[in-house]
């Protein structure tokens, strides 16, 4: 019996799954680029493809100047704001994924270790400082208005902040690793939640904006935030993607990657880095999007290969696509007035992800 | 009675006194609901008034000691003279400034329940967004209610008036008030209307033309951007407010806007025309209160900067 | 014949538990050695130890070689994303070689064919690992084990979810690699797989009661006491054991046909 199968010729199936991984990028790539196109040239003033390609053509060539009217509104406001969209899509699809892989969970999201939190309590500081400090600067060269800019700074900080006192705290545990992360993430989410909910509240005048900004808002999405936000999203996702086979392995179990040869210790360091990096440039300038990086991976996974060497690109392309098509929506909709853009994320991602799930694998 | 009984003099005194007691019953019936005669200058206690919450407010007597936890509703108490009456306000009330030396009672989510208690107060005045459970409950008469449109001032005005028993002052205020306010109209209406965006938030939230600062900004001759039918309080496209291109921008400070993508291009920006209102001027501008019409002074004065105030 | 994989006086605690207490043993290239023992004798945590995933509180734990391209571990519980396939699975194996970021070379490929050629598995190549039964997951996780071209097994009950006919193979497959020079060591629960084994080791409590030659560690006085049960050694005519737990000679009611066996 042995024998014959040691004679049969094996099929070489591995470029048919590899293809199809290759393939899933590829199409997403393509996908992402039409639906960057189609959400530019629609919004609030109408605006025809034509103008809005022109738009692009000409700013793209650095004649931006010379751009009147509608066209200027397509130059400044939608592309950078379709393409910020994109940014943060991708960085909340990979990281998603990522934290996925990382914990072997599939309703682990970007969020997970009290990112969004830190960041929403630093955006609170930030804003209940800005009416405070405004005053006090107002003969100095600081009243330039460079304070709803602190936002990004600070939401930053209080994210990084966040992650570093989840992981301080997962270290005292005494549990397994992935338990006690999971465990300090939920802890320091929920007292970070409490402490901004009571600024908040302290601060009623600033009550709106905090809110506003918690639901994610892309409507002041300059070239100049996109400019800041790249690096760092590149880095995260760089990052991120540097582990991929590591996270192959860790399916396997920790124990089994282990002996493969995977340092452990390093692949989750090195993907809750990335990871946050990632969600954390994502949020500073955006806010709080949910159910991108929940949705993205699993809508992937079912398309292409489960390989984190594919799976983290398409989740990233997968994540940018939704966003920029939620974020077309929350413009059209209710047009010339908007819906924040987080409302319409939850309000599709949640039956789009019911309906994922009874599909079944 | 005999023959004077069948006089036509006789009849028509009779018939005038019938009706006259008829009427004086009638009145009575009024004065017993809204607590004055009418035409009365003073209230008759004890009052039943309904508030904005659809609750009924009961005052046995004049109220001597009153807290308010509504800037317009202490400004209006000042206004009317009783301010003397005042115990304790919440934390934004600073106008008038006798206001601001009074004990501080929260804001509009975290009232010091205790301390108002402690304050024996007769009556209490708040919005109709706070939450009156807490304090009826602690046995205090709460009047819960505001003025949510223009109109809407004059009707909160002689509300409070009445429950104060100071009915004339109230009249002559919202007289005072509505001269004022067309004293205001007029000179805008002589000038050029002009576009105007008003901005209540980066988002951006702005107010739409029926909101309360929409129906200010539409009599100090400013023609909102913002189109009717978005509701009071929309978050709207910045697109839309690039498209409509207004000469005049409040809310934000000029250097904000600068850094917005595509906002450079608005007349209002160019020309520097953009006026973040400082507080002693936005808060007669969003209470809506006795101050109303200083508040569109306030937006006159920054629509046509070349006329006299 | 070299020696693979050695263990020294190894001590281990979890917390202020000792589990493994004064444990010396070695592997021979070639050699089958069946880890066995009571459950709680602290074989898996031994099985670990020489795996590399826990470090020893005391003594000292020694491999001839770089540890990922020379020790392979099968664990207990099999962990295995079921959207995947069975090649990308075993594909895994290579790691140690093929790094975070080469792909795979015809090399590797080749090796990967091998290794579900002899785990048996080369049929299901394609298939989904969530379509596959116990047994099969088993010998998937083998194929995974033996791409990486290891010079030890170490393998945590590797027959738990194997039928007869499997368990049988899986056996013959072992056989098959010690005699390429691979050295095995599995925990065992059954016993009369441990006796085909080339060595028995018996751990109860943490300590080494035994270890030698099957004939020598399989002794009803010896096992009996530590399995805390009656058993019975039956010798079959070409030579094999059969342990029957909860029966003793005497009980046995086939004793009188002892020699028809």
């Amino acid at each position: 019996m042995t024998s014959t199968l040691v004679e049969r010729p094996i099929p070489r199936m591995p470029t048919r799954r590899r293809a199809r991984g290759l393939g899933t990028i590829v199409g997403s790539g393509l996908i992402l680029a039409a639906v960057i196109v189609l959400s530019a040239a629609n919004g609030a003033m109408p605006i025809t493809l034509r103008e809005t390609l022109h738009a692009l053509s000409r700013g793209a060539q650095g004649h931006a100047s010379l751009l009147e009217g509608v066209e200027a509104i397509a130059w400044n406001l939608r592309f950078p704001r379709v393409l910020m969209a994109a940014l943060v899509g991708a960085c909340l699809g990979s990281s998603g994924a990522a934290m996925q892989g990382l914990f072997r969970n599939p309703l682990a999201d970007p969020y997970l270790l009290g990112v969004a939190s830190g960041a929403a309590l630093g955006a609170t500081l930030a804003f209940s400082l800005s009416g405070h400090l405004e005053p006090a600067f107002s003969e100095t060269p600081f009243e330039k208005g460079t304070f709803p800019s602190l936002v990004p700074l600070f939401s930053s900080v209080g994210a990084a902040g966040a992650v570093v006192t989840t992981l301080l705290l997962a270290r005292a545990g005494a549990k397994s690793s992935t338990s006690s992360l999971l465990l300090s993430g939920v802890v320091v989410g929920g007292v970070l939640v409490s402490l901004t909910t009571y600024l908040m509240l302290r601060d009623a005048d600033r009550l709106r904006a905090v809110f506003s900004w918690s639901l994610g808002n892309l409507a002041s999405s300059s070239w100049s935030d996109l400019g800041h936000a790249l690096p760092y999203a590149a880095s995260g996702m760089g990052l991120l993607y540097a582990f991929a086979r590591g996270l192959d392995a860790l399916q396997l179990g920790e124990d089994t990657a282990r002996t493969v040869g995977v340092r452990v210790g390093t692949l989750r360091a090195g993907v809750i880095a990335g990871a946050s990096l990632a969600t954390a440039a994502a949020v500073a300038f955006v806010g709080i999007i949910g159910f991108v990086g929940l949705v993205a991976p699993h809508a992937m996974r079912r398309i292409g290969a489960p390989h984190h060497r594919a799976l983290l690109p398409a989740s990233a392309l997968g994540g940018a696509t939704l966003l920029v098509l939620a974020d077309l929506g929350a413009r059209t909709v209710i047009r010339p007035a908007e819906l924040p853009v987080g409302v319409v994320t939850t309000l599709i991602g949640g039956p789009f992800f019911l309906w994922l799930l009874r599909r079944g694998p | 009675m005999g023959p004077l009984s069948r006089s036509p003099v006789v009849r028509v005194f009779l018939v005038a006194l019938v009706a006259l007691a008829i009427g004086c019953q009638r009145d009575a019936g009024i004065a017993e609901r809204t607590g004055a005669a009418p035409g009365s200058t003073s209230s008759a206690y004890p009052i039943e008034i309904r508030d904005d919450l659809g609750r009924t407010v009961s005052l046995p007597a004049e109220p001597r000691r009153i807290v308010s936890l509504l800037p317009s509703h202490t400004e209006t108490l000042f206004a009317l003279g009783v301010g003397a009456r005042v115990v304790g306000v919440d934390d934004y009330s600073d106008d008038p400034p006798e206001a601001a030396r009074l004990p501080r009672l929260g804001g509009l989510y975290d009232a010091h329940l205790e301390e108002i208690v402690s304050l024996e107060p007769d009556l209490v005045l708040v919005s109709e967004q706070a939450r009156t459970e807490a304090l009826e409950r602690s046995g205090l008469t709460v009047w819960g209610g505001s003025a949510r449109s223009f109109e809407d001032v004059f009707r909160v005005i002689q509300t409070i008036g009445r429950m104060l028993n100071r009915i004339s002052e109230a009249t002559r205020l919202s007289e005072t008030i509505r001269k004022e306010v067309i004293a205001v109209e007029q000179r805008a209406a002589a000038g050029e209307r002009v576009s105007v965006y008003y901005e209540l938030d980066a988002a951006p939230y702005t107010v739409g033309p029926s909101s309360f600062v929409g129906v200010m900004l539409e009599k100090a001759g400013g023609d909102n951007v913002i189109p009717a039918g978005l509701g009071d309080f929309p978050r709207v496209s910045p697109e839309l407010v690039i498209a409509g291109n207004p000469s005049v921008i409040l809310g934000v400070p000029l250097a904000d806007l600068v850094a917005r993508p595509g906002w450079d291009r608005i007349a209002a920006v160019r020309d520097g025309r953009v006026y973040r209102l400082p507080p002693e001027e936005s808060r007669l501008v969003v209470r809506p209160g006795p101050r109303i019409a200083e508040g569109m002074r306030v937006l006159a004065r920054r629509l046509h900067p070349g006329d006299s105030p | 014949m070299t020696i693979l994989l050695d263990a020294a006086h190894v001590d281990f605690s979890y917390g202020p538990r000792r589990v493994v207490c004064d444990v010396t043993l070695s592997l021979r290239s070639g050699e089958i050695v069946a880890l066995i023992g009571p459950n709680g004798a602290g074989k898996t945590t031994v099985l670990k130890l020489l795996a590399g995933l826990l470090i020893p509180d005391v003594g000292r734990i020694g491999v001839s070689g770089s540890r990922p391209r020379t020790v392979a571990y099968l664990a207990q519980a099999d962990e295995l994303p079921s959207d995947w396939s069975v090649r990308e699975v075993v594909e895994l194996g290579r790691l140690p070689y093929v790094g975070l970021f080469r792909d795979l070379a015809p090399h590797d490929d080749r090796i990967v064919r091998d290794a579900m050629e002899r785990a048996k598995v080369a049929l299901l190549a394609d298939r989904l690992v969530g379509t596959l039964s116990g047994g099969e997951r088993q010998r998937v996780t083998l194929a995974r084990a033996l791409a990486q071209e290891p010079r030890v097994l170490l393998l945590d009950e590797p027959t738990a979810h194997l039928d007869l006919r499997h368990r049988v193979d899986l056996f013959s497959t072992l056989r098959a690699e010690a005699a390429r020079g691979v050295g095995v060591v599995a925990v065992m629960h059954d016993l009369t797989f441990a006796a085909q084994a080339d060595a028995c080791v018996l751990l109860a409590d943490g300590r080494l009661r035994a270890e030698g030659r099957p004939g020598d560690v399989l002794r009803p006085d010896l096992l009996s006491p530590i399995y805390e049960t009656d058993l019975a050694l039956l010798h079959a005519p070409d030579g094999r054991v059969v342990v029957v737990p909860g029966a003793t000679k005497e009980r046995a009611p086939w004793t009188r046909n002892q020699e028809s066996l």
